[in-house]
């Protein structure tokens, strides 16, 4: 049964450094544009998976009066979105629904900022009290201490992270919903930007953004796009990034594989990715770790173009998470879907079959799928 | 919930305001532990005991940082993070910052550092880091 649950509708709302509607009213519109997608009348979504800390399934259902018989979720930072295709399948396996909803919607530039958001992650004694009163509190500071071990170890350097986010920048030029559409990036302008947490400079840093996005998963889907596989991993100590062995060894270095096994296919197989890209050092180092380049590698790799559109692996076609918008990676599985029914003009690439998708949360939470056209 | 982490931590703190820097360490297999966990992840025995460590180590890795959502740090931007790897526990490392007064000039990977003890404002003895000549 695995290969007849397929991702049948992908919906979204305009993505905005600020909106002047509310969490819900975003929600609606991408539940709205995602069962139109789909094919089905409101009525026939009987799942809910909300993502985040600001919408619920109260919200949704009574705005809409769904008929919602599956509501749960997986909360695992910005890994979840994918993680949770893993629990729609489930659910629909077990019968709980025909029709669920993955539904992400926030007002994180305007609203609630990663600094606000990160203290609902698990964990929260351990930062108390060892780690907030040395001022190490975000995200950005939490993943800048790997990239900089990085730098040490395997090598990456600046040119290379500039590389991610100019790659990025100018995907971004062709779709012209990304937040940073008309407005492109040089090496000047990356150099220039102000420090945020050396090595991350703020164009290392990905978008706030506020808006929503939705897919729904079910049988029989017209979008003709499966989940081929899709997997989950924890790093070992998975809410202590500091002792960990091997540093480079996260979430995704364990579920990769797992994910690959369950394809059926092999890394070289992928025709393009969806990288987590909350920092540009984020996309080689789960370049690496999913198995698309050796450690070490992947810096070297990008700064000669290989994840360009036009490269050997194409990554973020949309602009991802640091140009086109950060709706948690939510966005990164609405852009494979279209990237794999070829509906994506100028930034279209030519005929994939299979595209991987990755999240990353937390402390180095990671999760994994692969995402591709099925036959006919 | 705050009251059984205390209990986890109380031990490292109590031990910090006397002056020393301790760890745990599991009776059952040995295996030195950091940071404070109710049980072992090696072996799961809950009978651990608190062994004191020299404080000296090597810069793991290390970030500054110029923006900061804290209150309490504004002042002090661009401050430096430090994860200091213990020569003794290798597989140890700690989070800190640098020691009042101490530059960055000094910090790179690998470099040897020490621990200095230094009570905050709060009235919580910390470990903070010195680069030793």
């Amino acid at each position: 049964m695995a290969g007849e649950i397929s991702i049948s509708g992908v919906g979204e709302t305009a993505y905005a450094r600020r909106s002047e509607r509310n969490v819900v009213s975003l929600a609606v519109e991408a539940v709205k544009n995602a069962a139109a997608d789909a094919g089905l009348e409101l009525g026939a979504i009987d799942g809910l998976i909300p993502i985040g800390s600001q919408i619920t399934a109260d919200d949704v259902m009574g705005a809409l009066g769904l008929p919602l018989r599956f509501v749960s979720t997986t909360p695992l930072g910005g890994a979840a979105a994918v993680a949770n295709l893993q629990l729609a399948e489930a659910a629909i396996h077990q019968g709980a629904a025909s029709n669920v909803v993955i539904l992400l919607a926030h007002k994180s530039a305007s609203h609630a900022t990663i600094d606000k958001r990160v203290r609902s992650l698990p964990g929260q004694t351990l930062r108390t009290e060892l780690e907030i009163p040395y001022g190490w509190q975000t995200p950005a500071q939490w993943y800048a201490m790997i990239c900089r071990r990085h730098m040490h170890e395997w090598g990456t350097t600046k040119d290379h992270m500039a590389a991610v986010a100019l790659t990025m920048r100018a995907n971004a030029q062709l779709n012209p919903g990304a937040m940073m559409y008309g407005r492109p990036m040089t090496r000047e302008d990356y150099d220039a930007a102000p420090p945020i947490v050396d090595p991350y400079q703020r164009l290392d840093c990905s978008l706030e953004t506020d808006g929503a996005a939705a897919v729904v998963i079910g049988v029989d889907g017209r979008a003709g796009v499966r989940v081929a596989g899709v997997g989950v991993g924890r790093p070992s100590s998975p809410d202590d990034l500091s002792n960990r062995r091997d540093w480079m060894a996260i979430g995704l270095s364990e579920a990769a594989p797992r994910v690959y096994e369950q394809a059926g296919i092999g890394p070289a197989d992928v025709d393009a990715a969806m990288i987590y890209d909350c920092f540009t050092f984020e996309v080689i180092h789960q370049l690496e770790e999913a198995g698309f380049f050796p450690r070490g590698e992947a810096g070297p790799r990008i700064a000669a173009g290989a994840i360009a559109l036009d490269g050997e692996l194409p990554v973020n076609p949309h602009g991802g998470l640091l140009s086109e918008g950060h709706l948690g990676g939510l966005n990164h599985v609405v852009e494979a879907v279209r990237q794999l029914r070829g509906v994506c003009g100028e930034r279209q690439l030519p005929a994939p079959e299979r595209i991987a998708v990755t999240g990353w949360g937390g402390m180095g939470d990671g999760s994994m799928a692969i995402l591709e056209r099925a036959a006919g | 919930m705050s009251d059984v982490a205390d209990s986890v931590f109380e031990p490292f703190w109590s031990a910090t305001a006397r002056g020393e820097l301790r760890v745990q360490e599991c009776e059952e297999c040995g295996t030195r532990r950091w940071p404070p966990r109710v049980s072992c992840a090696n072996c799961a025995s809950e009978l651990a005991s608190w062994v004191a460590v020299e404080g000296r180590g090597r810069v793991y890795s290390w970030v500054v940082v110029h923006r900061t959502a804290l209150e309490s740090m504004r002042s002090r931007v661009p401050y430096t993070v430090l994860i200091v790897e213990l020569d003794e526990s290798p597989n140890l490392r700690f989070v800190g910052g640098l020691a009042p007064g101490e530059s960055d000039a000094a910090v790179a990977i690998g470099a040897p550092v020490r621990a200095l003890l230094h009570t905050d404002e709060d009235g919580r003895t910390r470990p903070y880091w010195s680069p030793v000549d």
